[in-house]
């Protein structure tokens, strides 16, 4: 489903469509064959797409929208497939999805393909989509296709993306909203392409289009950055709709997002009683509060698994706390709303938080785009704790790096409370090595010590791996990987500690890192190589999101052995960029070698304005990695 | 398994009213009135540590006979505790079909009748999954349905049983291994045999046998077995020759063929086989090899010509378009060789061969994993197994070297398939390795791959395309026209060998990527500018070899030490299998494909201005009778010239041979991890 999933996701905002575009006779063949030179990994290419939005009001949500596309696919295949998609769920539909080839192969309305889909995101929603197989007869075969499609309320769609999964010469979007409709559009992310827009009237409608040319293809790439940063789109702002002279909000504030949103939690039907007696079990002992609401806390991150799972209930919407309660799974909402009820029944004023992670761009705007997570903010003392149960090792009163400076709106009654959860202390992974030379092998003791992010990961890791690998797991942990290092005497603290830093020692040993030759010692100090395959390529699209913060520590202290010295230790390094430092450094104290190595991404993300410097840091980092002491007699 | 996952095709006719009330049946007959071991909560203290432990396991068929075929009853019953989030996770939502369910523990879909599942807290609390709660799982994801399983935690038991009936089965044998993913406390198989069918079932390697007795009008035979470990992940094995396992036949009273006798009656039945027209083949020997009596080449002709894509499709209606897939060749191929070996006078012998990793004939219950061979008695004999796009007439497939096979119309006596030998299967890789004159800590690699016998076919699916090999085919004596059907044919062989050129640019592309990834894994390095020659494709007698010429260049290589360079020599001949500390032990034979020799002459300019320390790090030498690793290494002028060599002498080998094995392994491993030093004069 992972491929799936992507072209999914990289399409089900798109709502491609467009023109008869190839009225006019061209050589395909040709033309396809010129362009395999250009794009060797694509299937297709798009000569044209267009894809209109029409705007009407609506006296029930304020504004409805019908959209239809056409598009033109260039065969560069040859006996080949692709899958085409159209996304729908429970407020649209779509009307008709077909597609045709100049050679005669049709795939018809009637037999396109419609089901579920889980995302892998946080926030569990109904999408579904609806799809063709189209086979790739002949390179230079022109596949159209043609859908229409009907949104129910304008404030479902959020975005409009410009490419697609493929290479496109052309990309019209006209978008037609009539004057009694407030909708304001925002572009994004255009600099760099070639995209140009107007504005004209028609009748009582604004009438505005787009026309993009050369777009690349979107990809997947390892380590990318939520597509809101990435591609060029719009973000739709339906704000409010004259309907028969009155002014009906739609979202025009946030205030309107949030009564909306506190609409729907407003129809839970909590049933605290089903939960009460496992809230007195588990803070009968408890002597104060932050105990009690650890507790809680702690219980629900333990036993309730995340399962997104459709059932009926509105996308936006949590499920029932006693639901979850009994079923021990949900979604964020789901879990957010078990944390609220359960800690309300134990007295604490707890409420429903709506969030946008760091794979969201947008923040203060008025849209559905906005937020993709639910967690629980606890009012305890006059201090705000943000509670996300679907962290599993995070501890009472931090939070995960995901949440981390994102603003979260929290109910308050007919109000809402803006706040930025806080950002951290640094995460840490740091190693202290001490090695002794055995033969042709590094032998010594290791200190790991986690911090923050590194921890929760660690303890998440470690828990959700089964009781016979476990130990094989943690071996290749302390070895970061490098698995000519051979791990034992491993003792583990206390596993279930959520709180505080988490250090384990162990003892190592390295073959292969002392090359002997003529009497002189060549030695590789250091075993992790980090970022040694980390040089960006020039096509790479998205920016660099390593989905942590990056603080990784390794000191190895060798001692030389009798009667050798020094001879050669390498260069140093000390690049100090603000997305990243990196620092190597070797000194020699008595008969100590001392290797320092010191590497930070605050952030954990690197922006395509810095990828330049990047490389040139990997590459000295790299070279670094390439130099051996050289010890002498 | 194999035997209900064959026969579970039909479906089954129950009224709605009726399901109900067989549901309710079944449920209590499979819960309530389960065997006691279905009770048990606890696992032994030897397996607390594992994930997951399978507390008990029921398999029951019951037989009888029908108007056509067998009727067949399964029911299958698991009890499973789960000691770990990890497991807890695994089994947290299960997906099925309308008529299928799939379990996570066995990845096999069984058609159900009537499918239970409870959870057994720590408490003793029990509660019944409402399969109702089941929703659409996802489109694209192969299956119908999906259930979470609520309230799971880590010391629950899950309790599930499938029942299955199927009112026309036909198969009525199979092989089943009794270990699993988990360890199994205690496992039981039951056959309920009526109408005087009757059993037959051979127990290998530790395997318990069966008990037979009397039940309600049937025949009862019971396996039961006890604290049977999970399965081991071991190299080099066949787990039907190495573990624990039983196989069977439910037969009627009467009718007791062994699996040769078996095999000989079916050679002989299918030689019953009323030809067909080989019109289109006679006009081809006769326009290219009008008077040959060579009978040897006449039969590598005709393999040829029968692996052609255009015969493919003329005689077994195999598509063109995907030319490098032969995996749906039928059995007439066979058929059809030995008809035009019979024209042309040819002596031969249709063959049933039985799978190495099944066993000999007295080992098989059934011909499930035999496969047809036809021996050409020329001198020496040829042994014809199904054919590869590439193999060669006289290249047997490996999986029958050396098994017995039975002959038509022999039913004393075996033949032994022909085996092949290391010095057949041999990689040789002449490699020259020089510092890239513009980078110092870059490599330039310089490689010309000769691969024969059965390890081409690991380069031939490397290295070669759809387009390269419709090339290869692309002879004149191909192209003629001899009738109406093979016009057409062609016509549509030449447009696919077009169509292909037109995505030769994407191919050649993707094979690039292809191998540029496979010798970074191997090697364990980054290459780049990689560029290929390929000389020969290696799938004709008269060219045998796969041989193609590789360069690119090592970016990391070379470490710096000062004014001197460390350069990692023996990566050069790509990684070598490592085997762990906690593989050393092993009580189980080795089967491995085939016999195998690995051969690599590298050449390393050294730079001016520079000598070499270390050579003696490439001077090893380990023989014994499983194999060896030799290596040699010498400074001759500005070179420093390394041979290596390792072999391994049989396809099998008894567990005792297994620390010769490691001993030379190991040393190849040596090679692999050994450096040289640069040293600047």
């Amino acid at each position: 489903m992972n491929l799936l999933n992507t072209a999914l996701k990289k399409t089900a905002i798109l709502s491609l469509s467009c023109l008869p575009l190839i009225a006019f006779c061209q050589d395909y063949p040709k033309m396809a064959k010129d362009l395999q030179q250009q794009f060797k990994e694509d299937k297709v290419y798009v000569i044209g797409t267009a894809t209109t939005y029409e705007f009407s009001k609506d006296s029930k949500v304020g504004a409805k929208v019908e959209i239809t596309g056409d598009e033109d696919l260039l065969s560069l295949r040859y006996n080949d497939g692709i899958n085409i998609l159209q996304v729908y769920d429970g407020n649209s539909k779509i009307e008709k999805f077909y597609a045709e080839s100049n050679l005669h192969q049709k795939a018809p309305d009637d037999k396109k393909v419609c089901g579920t889909y889980t995302s892998d995101g946080l926030f569990f929603d109904d999408s579904k989509f609806c799809g063709h197989q189209l086979r790739l007869k002949e390179v230079g075969e022109v596949w159209h296709s043609h859908f229409e499609k009907k949104i129910y309320d304008a404030k479902y769609l959020s975005t409009i993306f410009f490419p697609s999964s493929y290479p496109t010469a052309e990309k019209k979007i006209k978008l037609i909203i009539p004057r009694e409709l407030d909708i304001e559009i925002k572009e994004f992310n255009f600099e760099g392409y070639s995209i140009k827009k107007s504005e004209t009237a028609d009748g009582s409608d604004r009438i505005i289009e787009y026309t993009a040319k050369k777009l690349t293809g979107m990809k997947t790439e390892r380590a990318e950055r939520g597509m809101q940063y990435t591609y060029p789109h719009l973000l739709i702002l339906p704000k409010s709709a004259n309907v028969s002279g009155k002014q009906m909000m739609i979202l025009s504030s946030n205030a309107d997002l949030y009564s909306w949103y506190s609409g729907l939690a407003s129809q839970l039907q909590p049933d605290r009683q089903a939960l009460q007696s496992t809230v007195n079990q588990l803070v009968k002992d408890k002597k104060t509060d932050e105990e009690k609401v650890k507790a809680i806390y702690y219980w629900v991150q333990d036993n309730i698994r995340y399962i997104a799972f459709e059932d009926g209930v509105a996308a936006f919407k949590p499920d029932e706390a006693q639901h979850v309660f009994e079923k021990k799974y949900g979604d964020c909402k789901g879990m957010a709303n078990l944390t609220r009820e359960m800690l309300k029944a134990a007295g604490y004023d707890a409420r429903l938080t709506w969030i946008g992670t760091r794979h969201i761009m947008y923040e203060s705007i008025p849209t559905l785009a906005a937020n993709n997570h639910m967690i629980c903010t606890l009012f305890l003392k006059g201090k705000e704790y943000f509670l996300d149960g679907t962290e599993k090792y995070v501890p009472f009163g931090e939070n995960a790096l995901r949440i981390q400076g994102r603003p979260a709106m929290i109910e308050d009654g007919n109000k809402f409370i803006v706040e930025k959860i806080p950002v951290a202390d640094e995460d840490a992974d740091v190693r202290n090595i001490t090695a002794t030379i055995n033969g042709e092998a590094l032998e010594g003791k290791c200190t790991v010590t986690l911090k923050g992010e590194s921890k929760k990961n660690f303890l998440y890791q470690y828990h959700y791996t089964k009781n016979d690998d476990k130990s094989e797991w943690v071996s290749s942990f302390a070895s970061d990987g490098n698995d000519k290092i051979k791990i034992t005497n491993l003792k583990l603290p206390d596993l279930d500690q959520r709180e505080g830093m988490l250090t384990f020692d162990c003892n190592y040993s390295y073959p292969g890192a002392v090359s002997s030759f003529n009497n002189e010692y060549y030695i590789d100090l250091d075993p992790s190589k980090s970022f040694q395959s980390w040089v960006i390529k020039d096509d790479r699209q998205s920016d660099v999101d390593f989905k942590e913060r990056i603080h990784e520590k390794i000191i190895v202290v060798l001692t030389i052995p009798q009667g050798y010295k020094a001879a050669t230790l390498p260069d140093n390094i000390n690049i100090k960029e603000p997305e990243f430092s990196f620092s190597v450094q070797y000194k020699q104290e008595g008969d100590k070698v001392i290797y320092t190595k010191e590497l930070n991404i605050p952030e954990g993300v690197i922006q395509k304005k810095n990828f330049a410097k990047w490389n040139n840091a990997v590459k000295e980092l790299t070279k670094s990695y390439d130099n051996q002491i050289v010890l002498k007699k | 398994m194999k035997n209900v996952l064959l026969t579970l095709g039909c479906s089954v006719m129950l009224s709605y009213a009726l399901f109900s009330q067989t549901e309710k049946k079944v449920k209590e007959q499979m819960w309530d009135e389960a065997p006691a071991e279905f009770k048990v909560t606890k696992v032994p203290e030897k397996w607390k540590n594992e994930s997951a432990v399978l507390i008990a396991v029921l398999r029951e068929h019951s037989w009888e006979t029908a108007k056509a075929g067998y009727k067949e009853t399964f029911n299958s019953h698991y009890r499973i505790k789960l000691q770990d989030k990890a497991a807890v996770k695994e089994f947290s939502e299960l997906s099925f079909n309308n008529n299928t369910v799939k379990t996570n523990l066995f990845g096999k879909t069984l058609r159900y009748r009537i499918l239970g599942i409870k959870v057994i807290k720590a408490n003793g609390g029990e509660k019944e999954i409402d399969l109702k709660d089941a929703v659409k799982d996802d489109a694209g994801s192969g299956k119908e349905l999906k259930i979470p399983i609520p309230n799971l935690e880590p010391g629950d038991i899950i309790d599930y049983f499938a029942a299955l009936k199927d009112e026309n089965s036909s198969s009525l044998s199979d092989e089943e291994l009794l270990e699993m993913k988990y360890p199994v406390i205690k496992q039981t198989l039951r056959f309920n045999l009526y109408d005087k069918l009757e059993l037959t079932y051979k127990s290998f390697n530790g395997a318990p046998e069966f008990q037979r007795s009397f039940g309600d009008g049937c025949v009862v035979y019971t396996l039961e077995d006890n604290m049977r470990e999970k399965s081991p992940d071991l190299l080099w094995d066949y787990d039907y020759r190495t573990a624990p396992n039983f196989r069977y036949r439910i037969k009627a009273r009467q009718v007791s063929p062994d699996a040769k006798t078996l095999a000989v009656n079916t050679l002989n039945d299918i030689s019953r086989f009323p030809g067909i027209d080989i019109g289109v083949v006679v006009d081809y020997m006769k326009g290219n090899f009008k008077g040959e009596t060579d009978q040897k080449k006449i039969t590598y002709e005709l393999y040829n010509l029968l692996r052609n894509p255009l015969y493919l499709k003329a005689y077994f209606g195999i598509q063109q378009g995907n030319p490098l897939r032969l995996d749906n060749l039928p059995m007439e191929f066979f058929l059809v060789m030995s008809q035009c070996l019979n024209k042309y006078k040819i002596s031969h012998d249709l063959m049933l061969a039985p799978s190495r990793s099944y066993g000999p004939f007295p080992n098989l219950v059934n011909l499930s994993s035999c496969d047809m061979v036809i021996r050409v008695n020329t001198t020496p004999k040829i042994y014809i197994t199904r054919p590869t796009p590439f193999s060669i007439a006289d290249e047997t497939g490996y999986q029958y070297e050396g098994t017995n096979a039975a002959v038509k119309n022999t039913i004393d006596n075996l033949d032994t398939v022909g085996t092949s030998s290391k010095e057949q299967n041999i990689t040789n890789m002449q490699i020259k390795v020089s510092l890239d004159d513009a980078d110092k800590t870059k490599i330039n690699i310089q490689r010309d791959v000769v691969a024969k016998g059965h390890t081409k076919e690991y380069h031939q699916g490397l290295v070669v395309t759809n387009y390269d090999y419709l090339k290869a085919y692309d002879l004149p004596k191909y192209q003629v026209e001899r009738s109406r059907l093979m016009g057409g044919i062609i016509k549509e062989y030449n447009k696919e060998k077009d169509k292909y050129e037109q995505r030769l640019t994407t191919d050649y592309n993707e094979r690039d990527k292809r191998i540029k990834d496979e010798i970074e894994s191997e090697m364990d390095v980054k290459i780049s500018n990689f560029k290929l020659n390929l000389k020969s494709i290696g799938m004709w007698e008269t060219q045998p070899t796969t041989e193609y010429s590789e360069s690119f260049t090592i970016e990391n290589l070379t470490k710096k030490a000062g004014p001197n360079t460390i350069i990692e020599l023996g990566k050069v001949i790509e990684k070598q299998l490592e085997i762990k500390d906690d593989q050393l032990k092993r009580t189980r034979d080795i089967y491995m494909a085939y016999p195998r020799t690995f051969s690599n002459d590298i050449e390393f300019a050294i730079p001016d201005g520079y000598s070499v320390e270390g050579v003696e790090n490439f001077n090893i030498k380990i023989e014994n009778a499983a194999g060896a690793f030799v290596s040699t290494a010498k400074v001759e002028g500005k070179n420093l010239v390394i041979h290596t060599t390792k072999y391994y002498i049989n396809n099998f080998y008894p567990a005792s041979d297994w620390t010769k094995i490691t001993a030379f392994t190991k040393s190849a491993q040596g090679f692999y991890n050994a450096k040289i030093l640069l040293k600047k004069n």
